[in-house]
């Protein structure tokens, strides 16, 4: 059980950090707060472009909103001993790095340009969803079988 | 009893996890809103233009005009090629109403070519076609950004605008040229600017818009006002 415990910790650190990348997209979008990317990346390209936002609701917003709900998931996990809740953050964090994997390949060949913000919010998907692939899901499935034995 | 007492004490703990955690978050959400809005400051405090009048200015739209809009870029950034398009329409639709001015900031260390097309704009200039080689230069950025001889397709670009291609050759190499796009550089130094592109609204540097509609608002404030 420690490491499910462990893994609850990562789930909420990582979520954690995602949220702050995220948040800070948003407050910049709303606030018109220059991103200082211009020396670096060409992430204002991305963030300027038709992809940064569905309809009138920018993606940092749903991405903010996405890693609150991985927190709290890993959260009540960890507070209430339910580690099985952690499925659905696993598989949320799944999910989320599939649309991840979708933007990578929007900003290679649609747009031609990588956001560093949005790169560390993929990375950290890709860390969920290995945390989730790699330790969770079998663990849980364990887990499982021994319940029905 | 014992069991009482173990499971109030695990109440206990679970209530400090969502204490701490909730305090995390808050911390988490504090710092992204400290980031993002203290950089807004930075932008909004930077230095006015000292130098809003230059007598070597590439300027379109009227010189007479009340409002003006000076534009540091680099040919070669991607963020300003994804300005272009915003900056084109509002010169087309405010005319002479607004005077735009486009100067050379390019960022050398990052981009190889940046320099050699603001010559190569120059050189266009003295045949009266900065503005449609500075279109040209834009619109075709991911041609020329990588190539290993800019001066090929800047030539060919300068031809097929109708000038002259023997007097471009040589303007390309010129001291009038290279002292031009140098002058822009160093103004721009002066105003402390930190990257491409980098407008400034009447000699006070704006945030840069995120849309034409932005854009627009702000100069109808300064119109309005």
């Amino acid at each position: 059980m420690t490491s499910l415990r462990l893994l609850s910790k990562l789930f909420l650190a990582l979520s954690l950090i995602g949220f702050t990348d995220a948040a800070y997209l948003t407050i910049a979008h709303y606030t018109d707060a220059p991103v200082p990317c211009s020396l670096v990346g060409e992430c204002e390209k991305v963030l300027m472009s038709s992809y940064a936002v569905v309809g009138a609701v920018p993606l940092a917003l749903i991405g903010a909103v996405y890693y609150i709900a991985v927190f709290v998931i890993a959260l009540v996990a960890l507070a209430e001993e339910k580690y099985r809740l952690l499925f659905f953050a696993a598989t949320l964090g799944l999910f989320g790095f599939i649309v991840s994997l979708g933007l990578l390949f929007v900003q290679i060949f649609v747009i031609k340009a990588l956001c560093f913000y949005c790169l560390i919010s993929g990375g950290i998907s890709l860390l969920l969803a290995l945390l989730g692939t790699r330790y969770l899901f079998p663990q849980l499935l364990v887990a499982k079988k021994r319940e029905w034995v | 009893m014992g069991e009482h007492i173990y499971a109030k004490s695990k109440k206990r703990k679970s209530r400090s996890i969502y204490i701490g955690a909730g305090l995390l978050m808050v911390f988490a959400a504090g710092l992204a809103f400290l980031f993002a809005t203290s950089k807004s400051d930075v932008g909004k405090a930077t230095a006015s233009l000292a130098e809003l009048f230059m007598p070597s200015d590439q300027v379109k739209g009227s010189t007479e005009a009340s409002i003006t809009i000076v534009e540091y870029s680099d040919f070669q950034c991607p963020a300003c090629a994804a300005y272009y398009p915003i900056v084109k329409q509002l010169t087309s639709e405010y005319g002479d109403r607004v005077k735009f001015v486009y100067r050379h900031f390019p960022l050398s260390q990052i981009h190889a070519n940046a320099e050699r097309a603001a010559h190569a704009a120059e050189a266009a200039g003295i045949q009266g076609k900065f503005w449609e080689m500075h279109d040209m230069l834009f619109e075709n950025q991911k041609v020329w950004a990588e190539s290993s001889n800019p001066d090929e397709l800047f030539i060919g670009y300068a031809v097929s605008l109708g000038i002259d291609q023997g007097v471009f050759e040589k303007a390309l190499d010129s001291k009038e040229v290279k002292e031009k796009v140098t002058k822009d550089y160093l103004s721009g130094m002066r105003a402390r600017i930190n990257g491409t592109p980098t407008f400034f609204l009447n000699s006070k540097q704006i945030q840069n818009p995120r849309n034409y509609d932005e854009f627009k608002a702000l100069i109808e404030a300064l119109s309005g006002a």
